[in-house]
């Protein structure tokens, strides 16, 4: 059987006014039937261009995407027919009820109508009892379950969702978690993009991680998590640390001016208890005044930032 | 098949999605010409047919609708989605591009053909001599507006917004119908516009969806369905090459 999605050495160049802007510098991905793939990356990645790749919507420069085993330009009929997807930016025709969109979107994918499961779907994602509106009429939130009943209507064995959570309350959220995990369960495949990395670490069995136009890592979650576990130390200080202090410790760290006057300092930590405990030592040793420290996970950007497998490409 | 059946269905209806709108306005500014041209003008000419002036612009008049509505529909149908940028489902469903490109043809056909068949059973209530041969009729303007609604669809990927097809239909639709006979007979046209309407293929389908209506003779059938058809192929082609070539957005 073939692979549900194989993306391979795909380059997509844009042109514009200023020059060019390599949004995918070559990126390649294989995804079995019945995973989920969290595809994970700071805004700008080139995770949006990878999508729209996929699905046809916007040529790549070079290279191929199989879906199925299918080509998605020369045998794009094919290549289509088992996809489902929403769209970051959701964009719906409004000249119909919901109930008939979703109708009419099981037909165009060539499935037969099925009344019984359009109302199932509606239901499940509160929708029902706005079936009989036009798009426009719904707020934001229900817009974007109507995009999702919409990939899932016509019964799709590879859906893609590109940041399905992105700005919706944790309710919402919650609910696109559970069915995203109940169409899995049913052998859907699904690929989704997001900047969240709990979304990636709760969802996905796999992840990709892609910064500017490249994968830097592709591996199982769990796996990434224990590489990603790094942590931020931030210092208050009434004075600025010298800098031959500063040089002594081994971690990354920032200086920046402080809200309230004095300074900040960024200290990203790699993991462990072990670790941490180098630096608070580091701290005591130069004797420096402290107003104040606080320990956070450290953000996805940051470590991107400071990713050993992120530089010098 | 059911792919295409659904896109079709969806795009005819649409269309009708505006009922009021897409049937009165032609009803009313036919209404307006019949009383500012067929009225005023229809006494002074000599016709050279057995029918009057007014009936002939009358049955012009219902041709004419049955295109530009088709031309219309089928644009601000493609126009909206673009403005809405659900235009991008086009680029995903699983129908071949040449088959998405004749639903939406066939889908503005449909709407030309109704709007034209609603003028014309008004006609019939208002005058005599209105239905000679409605298959010839039905038939000759389904094709004729196939055509302009194929055209429409090329032209409306083509374009970015409704003022750039609105020029199209200004400066390339409306004088082509002009000079098809729509007001007028061809042959009667001063030169050098009546050699000019011979190359207009539009004028034969005007004249043969005329005789349906009329009962007015028209020209050669076997030239005007050659230019019908290669004029089908011609714009059914052009949108396919459009497709793939991509869609113009905003
Ligand atoms: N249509 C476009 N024209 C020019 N540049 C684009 C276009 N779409 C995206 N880009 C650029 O490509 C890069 C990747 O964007 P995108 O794929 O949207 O990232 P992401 O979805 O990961 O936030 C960005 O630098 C963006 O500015
Ligand atoms: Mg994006």
């Amino acid at each position: 059987m073939p692979a549900a999605l194989s993306v391979q050495s795909v380059k997509k160049t844009y042109s514009v006014k200023q020059g060019e802007v390599h949004a995918l510098r070559g990126v390649s991905l294989t995804i079995e039937s019945g995973e989920i793939f969290g595809l994970l990356g700071p805004n700008g990645a080139g995770k949006t261009t990878l999508i729209n790749c996929i699905l046809g919507i916007v040529k790549a420069t070079s290279g191929t995407v199989e879906i199925f085993g299918h080509n998605n330009m020369s045998d794009y009929v094919a290549a289509r027919k088992p996809v489902g997807f929403v769209y970051q930016d959701i964009a719906l025709d409004n000249f119909f009820p919901v109930h008939r969109l979703l109708h009419f979107q099981r037909g165009l994918y060539g499935r037969p109508p099925n009344p019984a499961y359009v109302k199932q779907l509606l239901q499940e994602l509160d929708l029902w009892d706005h079936r009989t509106k036009q798009p426009d009429q719904l707020s934001g939130g229900m817009r974007r379950r109507l995009a999702l009943a919409q990939a899932l209507v016509h019964e799709p064995e590879l859906v893609i969702l590109d940041e399905p959570t992105a700005g919706i309350d944790i309710e919402l959220r919650d609910k696109t978690w559970d069915i995203i995990r109940r169409i899995n369960q049913k052998g859907t495949t699904v690929l989704l993009t997001t900047h969240y990395i709990e979304e990636a670490e709760n969802l996905c069995n796999r992840i990709g991680i892609i910064h500017q136009g490249l994968f830097k890592k592709i591996a199982p979650t769990q796996q990434l998590i224990h590489e990603m576990g790094q942590r931020r130390m931030t210092l208050h200080t009434p004075q600025a640390i010298p800098d031959d202090t500063l040089s002594q410790l081994s971690f990354p760290i920032e200086q920046h001016p402080g809200e309230q006057g004095g300074y900040r300092y960024d200290i990203l930590i790699d993991r462990g208890v072990e670790t941490v405990q180098t630096c608070m030592d580091w701290i005591k040793s130069t004797g420096i005044e402290i107003d104040e420290v606080e320990l956070k996970p450290a953000t996805l950007e940051e470590v991107f930032r400071n990713m050993a497998w992120g530089n010098g490409q | 098949m059911r792919v295409f059946w659904t896109l079709l269905v969806k795009e005819v209806m649409r269309s009708f999605a505006i009922p009021i709108q897409t049937l009165l306005t032609p009803i009313i500014s036919t209404f307006l010409y019949v009383v500012i041209f067929g009225v005023a003008m229809g006494r002074r000419l000599s016709f050279p047919y057995e029918v009057d002036y007014l009936t002939f612009m009358v049955s012009g008049l219902i041709i004419m609708n049955v295109f530009q509505q088709a031309f219309q529909g089928i644009t601000s149908s493609i126009i909206i989605s673009k403005y809405r940028m659900n235009i991008v489902d086009l680029m995903t469903y699983p129908l071949a591009q040449h088959w998405i490109v004749l639903a939406h043809g066939v889908g503005g056909m449909v709407r030309g053909w109704f709007v034209g068949i609603s003028l014309w059973l008004v006609a019939i209530f208002f005058m005599k001599g209105m239905a000679v041969s409605p298959a010839v009729f039905l038939l000759s303007s389904a094709v004729g507006g196939l055509l302009f609604s194929l055209m429409g669809t090329w032209v409306a990927l083509r374009c970015k917004s409704f003022d750039q097809v609105a020029l199209f239909s200004n400066f390339v639709i409306l004088p082509v119908l002009f000079l098809s006979g729509v007001f007028f007979p061809a042959v009667l046209f001063p030169e050098p516009w009546r050699t000019l309407s011979l190359y207009n293929p539009i004028v034969y389908v005007v004249d043969i969806a005329r005789y349906g209506l009329i009962g007015v003779t028209p020209g050669n059938p076997i030239l005007v369905c050659l230019a019908v058809l290669s004029g089908i192929l011609l714009f059914w082609g052009l949108g396919t090459f459009q497709m793939r070539r991509g869609i113009k957005l905003r």
